[in-house]
């Protein structure tokens, strides 16, 4: 039985960035005695190399290279002007409010010597003083990845005009279920490209956006995508310059298969002249499947986010308690232009507080997604807190309305949003879905009646075998919306569940009604009318459920055994070909497989599926039964002739 | 040479405007230094204000690789179709001598900069206007004592410090000062205060 779960929230990997390799030479230059002259080979370049070259280097995101001291020296104006106001290298968070990883934040005294060394006509210094210049590794950052997957089609990144936020809809060639320990992004020229965040999509909803939008891809500052299925792995899949792809423990993959789409969901700044977009995402592999399981948690409260004009200090908050203990491994703070100040923040039973995060003068172009350097536990009963303020008067340089004009919540540039997404770690697999619970109860709390929230509750009480409150958190679920197509196949589900077929038949159909290529409704439907004995009635949900998806050995499964029952056994023979094909431990397909060959006398091969059967479940009394008759006959058959 | 910088000359011309612009332009002439060296994209020398007469001559300060000047590149095409129509005449002054005339075609091609250019190796336009980053516009109109510059400054408020931008410009500082010339009015000269990437100070 498939489907179960509204998923609504997106998965995003975490990134971290990649210092370059430099020889340990950052005790010289942490400091010089004030009659000591700052010199570009003894002071400056051990910062400018850990700090700035990662990004300013030929093929990087940074608009020139910072890798000699003609090339520094001559801009050395400018480094120390963008040094003092903490423009660059680019760290919006508050150091000490939260400890992330990959922190590229010069100390007071690093930028006092990039004062001291412009100011000073920028001297280049004894060369036995230089360090040597860093190493970048070439290509993938983490070797040769084991799938390449390019867009279909490149985009064309305008001349002018506001930042563009396009979703490129990319699907991976995979076969079968593969675990995913790596995912690394090329998005192309990475001057053009400020970030990117890479959505999972189970549900074919970005490929359906993608066909009704002109161009590659569609527009969208924020997508929210629409999921039958529980994200299992939440991993923060982010890219921006100067980072690489981190490679998640080996127990901690997240999954793909064939029907996965990924969704680069990219920020696109114009250059000045037209910039043609192609990226490419490279996927590394692991035999391992995952056995801890991260959770993504978004604290918002965009239903409260009406900020009048002018308004210059407006805030937002939520929280949200933790029904269990976790970990949290990373943080991803989300507004738009007219976000001012983001704070992310525990509060311990105890009282204490452990910051998470806090970002003073947010820019919506600088967004990140940040790891904690170490993971920060918090015993059931801490609070997480988000609290984020808004600039919307005229004096918010940032600001997209001129003069200022009313904001709320949404997915234009000028709307605005306020998230905190959280990647916590639970103890224990089982304790996602009272997370869940407990999220989807908080999100109630703020929206009433929320069919995301009903939706999402009911999935996670199904999980924990509370069948009967699911159905009705379903039932609420399709007063906020009736035409789910969603909610009616999990509440069929769960009413099959019961054992109340009829009930479960008539969800299933509405969900079928309601979105005719939705392939687990069509499989459902399909299957419980097998159940239910109405082969006639069943086999065009099965011919759609397998059309929709050539993989789905259970449907292709039951529509060959149904075709057998039917008498069209050659038909049936195919079917369960490839049910065999793509689930070769399917006891029943094998065992009807081996039963439509025998019936067309092709005794040898019915033979070998009949074994393959009892080697799946050996004592079967069906397969032991079918396979003795086949042999029977098979002695029977005369011999060949000799020579024959 | 020195016969050809004519504009460069009349030093008292630009007195007038304001004491930056004098000393800059003061400085490679006074004190006998080589005189400084302005070209065209073929390598000959180049005097852009050798003709400024009613209708203005602009000078756009730029690099290859400047991201704030690359990202004015459409802006600066529209200003530049609008006003050379009624007569004004653009320029591109690439400042960094380091920038190749190669480099320099390479970059015009790309960002659609079919205007005429020069390179300014020695700083010299760079020191007459007074100009301290990329992009910043000077503009000069012709008087009876010589080229007179009436504006220098920024192309518009879009950029109000380095990583702090607007959406879109709410003060078209160059676009007011063309459409007021040519609409025929005088502009009282004046400066405003450009954000982008500093031009090093040449010795």
């Amino acid at each position: 039985m498939r489907g179960a779960g509204l998923g609504a929230l997106a998965a995003l990997t975490l990134a971290a960035c990649t210092g370059a390799r430099t020889a340990d030479r950052a005790s010289p230059s942490a400091t010089a005695p004030a009659t000591e002259p700052v010199t570009f080979n003894r002071h400056i370049a051990p910062i400018v190399f850990q700090n700035c070259a990662p990004c300013h280097r030929p093929g990087e995101a940074g608009p020139f290279s910072l890798l000699g001291y003609k090339d520094v020296a001559k801009r050395a104006q400018l480094i120390a002007r963008v040094t003092s106001i903490r423009f660059m290298p680019p760290w919006p968070p508050e150091p000490g409010y939260g400890d992330l990883a990959g922190a590229r934040h010069l100390t007071d005294e690093q930028i006092a010597l990039i004062q001291r060394w412009a100011a000073s006509g920028a001297p280049e210094g004894p060369p036995a003083a230089a360090p040597p210049l860093p190493t970048f590794t070439a290509g993938w950052q983490l070797g040769p990845p084991d799938l390449v997957v390019e867009a279909p089609q490149a985009y064309t990144v305008p001349a002018e005009g506001t930042d563009v936020f396009r979703n490129l809809v990319l699907r991976a060639p995979v076969t079968g279920t593969r675990y995913v320990r790596a995912m690394e992004l090329r998005p192309g020229d990475k001057r053009v490209v400020h970030h990117a965040n890479v959505l999972l999509d189970r549900s074919g909803a970005a490929r359906r956006r993608d066909a009704h939008d002109p161009g590659p891809g569609f527009a969208g500052m924020d997508v929210e995508l629409e999921s039958d299925a529980f994200e299992p792995d939440s991993h923060f899949l982010f890219w921006k310059p100067g980072t690489a792809a981190v490679s998640e423990p080996d127990d901690m993959a997240w999954t793909i298969d064939g029907h996965t789409d990924l969704v680069l969901n990219l920020h696109l700044q114009p250059t000045g002249k037209p910039e043609v977009i192609r990226p490419v995402v490279g996927l590394y592999f692991t035999d391992t499947p995952p056995r801890r399981f991260p959770m993504l948690l978004q604290l918002e409260d965009d239903g409260a986010i009406d900020i009048p004009p002018g308004a210059s200090d407006y805030v937002v908050t939520d929280h949200y308690t933790l029904p269990v203990d976790v970990e949290v491994l990373g943080v991803y703070p989300h507004a738009h232009y007219v976000g001012k100040d983001v704070q992310g923040y525990a509060v311990l039973p105890d009282g204490s507080k452990t910051w998470l995060i806090w970002i003073r003068d947010w820019d919506f172009a600088w967004q990140a997604v940040y790891r904690c350097a170490h993971p920060v536990f918090l015993p059931r009963g801490s609070v997480l807190h988000m609290r984020i303020a808004y600039d919307n008067s005229d004096a918010n340089v940032r600001n997209p309305s001129h003069p200022p004009r009313r904001v709320v919540a949404g997915n234009r540039s000028t709307d605005e949003m306020g998230h905190l997404w959280v990647q916590v770690l639970p103890r224990a697999a089982d304790d996602r879905w009272t997370l869940q619970e407990a999220y989807m109860r908080r999100r109630l709390e703020k929206y009433p009646g929320d069919f995301v929230a009903h939706a999402n509750l009911g999935a996670a009480l199904e999980a924990r075998g509370r069948t009967g409150e699911a159905i009705e958190e379903y039932r609420q679920a399709l007063r906020a919306r009736p035409g789910s197509a969603a909610a009616h196949n999990n509440l069929g589900a769960a009413l099959q569940s019961t054992g109340d077929l009829d009930a479960a038949i008539a969800e299933y159909a509405q969900a079928a009604r309601a979105q005719p290529d939705y392939a687990s409704a069509r499989h459902n439907l399909g299957n419980a009318l097998v159940l239910k004995g109405a082969f006639a009635e069943a086999l065009p949900h099965l011919r759609e459920a397998v059309r929709l998806d050539p993989d789905d050995a259970t449907a292709r499964n039951n529509l060959g055994g149904i075709l057998l029952e039917t008498g069209r056994v050659e038909e049936a023979v195919q079917e369960l070909r490839r049910a065999v094909a793509t689930f070769p431990g399917s006891l029943n397909a094998q065992y009807n497989l081996g039963r439509a060959l025998a019936l067309r006398g092709r005794l040898d091969e019915a033979a070998g599926h009949l074994e393959e059967a009892l080697r799946i479940a050996p004592g079967d009394p069906d397969a032991r039964r079918e396979l003795d008759a086949v042999r029977a006959r098979l002695a029977r058959r005369p011999s060949p002739p000799p020579g024959g | 040479m020195r016969g050809e910088c004519r504009a460069f000359a009349p030093g008292r011309a630009v007195l007038a405007i304001a004491s930056v612009v004098l000393m800059a332009v003061s400085a490679p002439w006074v004190t006998g230094a080589p005189p400084a060296q302005v070209l065209d994209l073929a390598g000959r020398p180049a005097d852009p204000l050798a003709h400024v007469g009613a209708a203005p001559t602009v000078l756009v300060f730029t690099r290859t690789d400047c991201p704030i000047s690359n990202r004015y590149a459409p802006e600066l095409r529209r200003l530049h179709d609008r006003f050379t129509r009624g007569g004004a005449a653009f320029w591109l002054v690439y400042v960094d001598g380091a920038e190749t005339v190669e480099a320099i075609e390479r970059h015009r091609r790309a960002f659609g900069l079919g205007f005429d250019a020069l390179r300014d190796p020695d700083h010299a336009l760079v020191r007459l206007a007074g100009a301290t980053v990329t992009p910043e516009a000077a503009v000069f109109v012709g008087g009876a004592a010589g080229p007179r510059m009436v504006y220098r400054g920024r192309i518009d408020d879009r950029v109000v410090d380095l990583g702090r931008t607007r959406v879109a410009p709410t003060q078209r500082d160059l676009a007011e000062v063309l459409d007021t010339l040519a609409k025929g009015g005088t502009v009282s000269p004046r400066t405003t205060t450009a954000v982008g990437c500093f031009i090093p100070t040449r010795p």
